[in-house]
Order: structure tokens, then sequence, then C-alpha cells
């Protein structure tokens, strides 16, 4: 066997391993919370049931972790756990979308130092800001006064459970169970320790989920690139799903053409379809996880997550005036920085960090 | 090391389109010399051909551009030297198109005795030995080919000494001839296109430091 095709194999064992992994950490993660207790729980779901607070604690925790996957795979084992609600869940979901944009936001700023070179890339980078900004503006609200996101999510996800759906999820909890009941044993099924472990290889399992991940696909994906990205918007908007399920990361999918942005060589209404695609090739992952749980309202938050995404785009993307709005935003953002690099600081020390902490414990 | 790019990263690596587009470029750039030694010294109308080729060469010299970038962007650890060395071949196969569109600017600016003049006879023994070199830079370049690469530079080398020759003699002429402008113009632009092609058969033989140089 070539070295070549051996360290594939490797790779894919490795991805295997580590997917299991993740999948024991979200079940821990839900047992943990239910080790807590109700009181916990009440307390958790209180504080959550402003929509608010759950959408800033989505962006403020995902900006941090520079992971949407860690945010919605928490947020799928809390509900999974009893200690979140869906209507609770559903607005963090929606903030770990804004907060996941930031990564490529900061990937920009790499191009800082050449002045056009360095629009170009936050034009390119905050495309993905604005549009996941409008999407929340626009649906938040929608989703708050008719709960429309929560009824699709239930309906799919009973639909799913009735033609067998959760049966094709059966196995993944049946593979996971005895190690998650072991780790709980192990760690004297103290909820605190089974948090924190739960959480950290939840962490670590994702890092190398999308390490190893983008080792295998990445290095075999510029063809496609290079075919893809510069045909037509549904071709390119189908590239960023399958891209990023591959990767299991959307910050992956979208920093990695920063650099083509920056240097000219795509353009924005090029990587816009890319970025959306992105979006909901992202949502794979609390999928997955929510699969392991086995509970129906952990696979309703996973849907809500993918809905969120797609109506997002059915909102923004068919119509030309409201399309252009983030291209115009994000232009006008990187025509702003072009004055004083400053503004892109500002800009994403507010977004991401400042407003989001702020209104938390204003909202609290 | 462009062989090993062609041999085994077929299905994924954009360089081995890239090099595919490359050996596409030194095609049209033959068939430009060509074109264009025809119009100088048998006096054929093949402006608008030339013009095309070129216009052609350019868009393939910013796709293979765009190629590396994308590669460099997603492997940067891949492949360095090859990427930089395709930017480099790239570049001079673009100059030979350029000084083959030269030669055609010359021949429609001159009135030139083609027939009878022993200057344009040199330019035809200069244009029999430069044609065979597209080919066999092509075949260096797709195999790896260490030895015809450096056969190609050593052909350089001769083309080199007959074009300094033929332009020593250009400049000597007593002025019997009116053609002496233009033939030792043309002298110098087959020399350049020999160099340019020297220059990536280079590639295949030299360091990256050393691109465009002598052989080492």
């Amino acid at each position: 066997m070539k070295r070549d095709t051996l360290l594939l194999w490797l790779q894919i064992i490795g991805l295997i391993l580590v997917l299991y992994i993740f999948l024991v950490s979200i079940g821990l993660l839900g047992g943990s919370f239910k080790l807590f207790g109700k009181e916990l729980a009440k307390q958790l779901i209180e504080m959550t049931s402003n929509p608010l607070v759950g959408l800033f604690a989505g962006i403020l925790g995902t900006t941090l972790a520079q992971s949407s996957s860690t945010t919605t795979s928490i947020a799928v084992g809390m509900v999974a756990g009893g200690a979140l609600t869906i209507e609770g869940a559903i607005p963090v979901i929606m903030g770990a979308n804004i907060g996941t944009s930031v990564t490529n936001t900061l990937v920009s700023m790499g191009h800082i130092t050449r002045k056009e070179e360095f629009k170009r890339a936050l034009a390119g980078a905050t495309v993905h800001d604005f549009f996941n900004l409008i999407a929340v503006l626009i649906l938040l609200p929608l989703e708050m006064a008719t709960g429309y996101l929560q009824h699709i999510s239930e309906k799919t996800a009973t639909l799913f459970q009735g033609i067998g759906g959760m049966k094709f999820a059966n196995p993944l909890k049946t593979i996971t169970e005895p190690v998650i009941k072991w780790l709980i044993a192990l760690l004297g099924a103290n909820p605190i320790l089974c948090l924190i472990v739960a959480l950290i290889i939840m962490y670590l399992a994702l890092k190398f989920l999308v390490d190893l991940a983008r080792g295998v696909v990445i290095k075999r994906a510029e063809r496609y690139l290079h075919r893809y990205l510069f045909g037509a918007a549904p071709i390119a908007m189908l590239f960023g799903i399958i891209l990023t399920i591959m990767v299991q990361s959307s910050s992956i999918t979208t920093s990695m053409i920063v650099p083509l942005i920056g240097a000219g060589i795509l353009t924005l209404e090029q990587v816009f379809p890319f970025t959306l695609g992105a979006n909901i090739g992202t949502t794979v992952t609390a999928m997955l996880a929510s699969l392991a749980t086995g509970n129906i309202a952990a696979v309703t938050v996973a849907f809500a997550h993918l809905f969120f995404n797609v109506t997002g785009i059915a909102f923004v993307y068919p119509i030309s005036q409201i399309r252009q709005l983030p291209l115009r935003m994000a232009r006008g953002l990187a025509e702003l920085t072009s004055k004083s690099r400053l503004y892109a600081f500002v800009y994403v020390g507010c977004v991401f960090f400042l407003i989001p902490l702020l209104l938390i414990l204003v909202w609290r | 090391m462009f062989k090993e790019i062609m041999q085994t990263d077929k299905r994924t690596s954009l360089l081995y389109d890239a090099i595919n587009e490359v050996l596409n470029m030194l095609g049209r750039s033959e068939h430009m010399f060509d074109l264009a030694c025809n119009s100088l010294l048998e006096n054929a109308d093949n402006s608008a051909e030339v013009q095309r080729e070129d216009r052609d060469i350019n868009a393939s010299e910013r796709i293979v551009r765009r190629m590396i970038f994308e590669h460099l962007t997603l492997n940067p650890q891949q492949d360095l030297p090859t990427s930089l060395s395709l930017l480099s071949i790239v570049h001079d196969i673009e100059r030979s198109g350029d000084y083959a569109k030269s030669l055609i600017e010359l021949s429609e600016w001159a009135d030139l005795d083609r027939s009878s003049s022993a200057y344009a006879e040199s330019c035809r023994t200069l244009q029999g030995a430069i044609a065979p070199l597209f080919s066999q830079v092509v075949e260096a370049l797709r195999d790896s080919n260490t030895d015809v690469a450096r056969g190609v530079m050593r052909q350089h080398e001769n083309i080199k000494q007959q074009s300094s020759a033929l332009i020593e003699q250009l400049v000597k002429d007593d002025g019997r001839s009116n053609d002496t402008v233009p033939f030792a113009l043309a002298a110098r632009f087959l020399r350049r296109i020999s160099a340019h092609l020297s220059n990536v058969a280079s590639s295949v033989v030299n360091p990256f430091d050393r691109l465009s140089g002598k052989e080492t």
C-alpha cells in the first residue's frame, strides 16, 4: 500500500474514532445536567427564558470558543439533559450562527498591512456576518411572534421518528451509552466533574475532528473549489454545503477563501452563496450530536438550526434588493476601514464581545 | 518535480491542471512563433491569428496564476518550489509570445527583401534552430527529463552566438542593404524567444533560485 493511501486510511479511522468520542461527550454532557437535578435546570431555563439573553449568550459563547459546533452541541446536550427548553435553545443557536462568523473576520485581519487587499478581504469575510445579523433581525422576532421554527422542527423531528429515523439514531446511542455510563460511574456521578470532563472532551474532540477532516478534505478540495466556486450561485452554494459537512466547520470553509478574496481572485458576489451554503453545512454537527442523544427535543433543536439557516436564505437570497443588503453593508464597512483600520477592531470588539456581554448583564 | 505531480495527483491537485495549461501555452506559443516567422520571412498575413493566440496565452497565464494561488492558499506546504517555478514559467512563455508579436509588427512595418537577402536566410537558419526547442521544452517539462532540458539550454547558447554574429554583421553592414535595422531587430527577437524557452527548460534542471540562469 502506498504511503499516501495508508495515511488516508489512518486519517479516516482517526476521524471515526474522534467522532465517536465527540458523541460520547454529548451524551456525558446531557447526563451531567440530569445529575444536577431539577433545581439547576429550572434556574437555567429561567435565565434563558429571555430570548435576547439566549441570543447574546450564543454570540459570546461561540466567539470565545471560535466554534458554533461547540455552542450548538452544548445546546443540544443541555436540551437532552432537560436544562434548556427548545424555545430557549433556538435563540442560542441563532447567536451561534452570528458568533461563528468572527473567525473569518479575524482571518481577514491578516491582510491589514495592505490597504486594498484588506478592504476586499474584510468585505468578503463580513458578508457572512451581515447575512447572519440580518437573518436574526428578521427571524428572531418572527420566531418570538409565531414560533414557526419550533413548530416546523418539532413536526420534522416527529416525522423523522415516525418513519424510523430515530431507529437510525439508536445504534449511535447503543454504542455510546455503555461508555457514557462507565464515565459517569468513574467520575463518581459528580455532576460538576461530569460537566467539566464532558466540555473538555467535546472541545478537544471537535478540534481534532475539524483538524482531521481538514487534512483529509481540504487537500483534495482545491480542484473542486476552482471548478465550482467560480460557477453559478446554486452550484457554489451546494459546494459550500458539501465542503462544510465534510470539514464539520463553517469557520474553516469561510476562512479558507478569505485570502482568495483579498487577492481579488474571488468577488464578493461569488463568495456570498458559498458562505450561505457553509451556514447550512455546519448544522450537521448538531444533527449528529442530537441523534446520539436519541432525545426528540434535542433532535428538534438540531432541526431548528437547519431550518433557521434555510429560511434565512429563503428570506434574504431570492429578492435582489434584500440580497444586496449584506453585500452593501460589507462593502460599506470595508470602505470605512480603508479610512481608518481602527474601525475593523471597533466592529469586532463591539459586535462580538462588548454588546453581547453588556446586554447579557443588563437583561440577565 | 513536474513528472511526480503529473503521475500522482491527477485527480485532486490543481497543479496537475496548471501544468497541463502550461503545456497548452507552449503549444500555442509554438504556433505563434511559426505564424510570426512565416509573416516575417515568407510575407504571409498572420497578424489576426497571432493576436488571437496572444490573447489566449495571456488568459492562460492568468488562469495558471489563479490556480497556483488557490493551491497555495489551501495547501501552503505542498509543492511550493513547483508552484513558484510555474509562475516563472508562464511569464517566460507569455514573453516569448510577445516577441512573436513583435516579429509580426516588424513584418508589417518593414518592406523586407525576403527572397534574395542573406540576412533573411540567416534568420531562417535561426528559425530552424529555435522551432524544435518548443517540443523539446514540452518533453522536458512533462517528463522532468533533465537531459532534454540541458539540451535545450545548450542549443540556446548556440542560437545566442549565431544571433550575436548576425547582429554584428548587420551593424558592420556598409549600407548596401536597406534591411539592416529590421533584420537586426528580428535576430534580437528570435534570440529572446530562444532565451525564454531556455529559461523554461532551466526549471527542470536548476534549483529555484537559479531559474533562468545557466545550467547547474
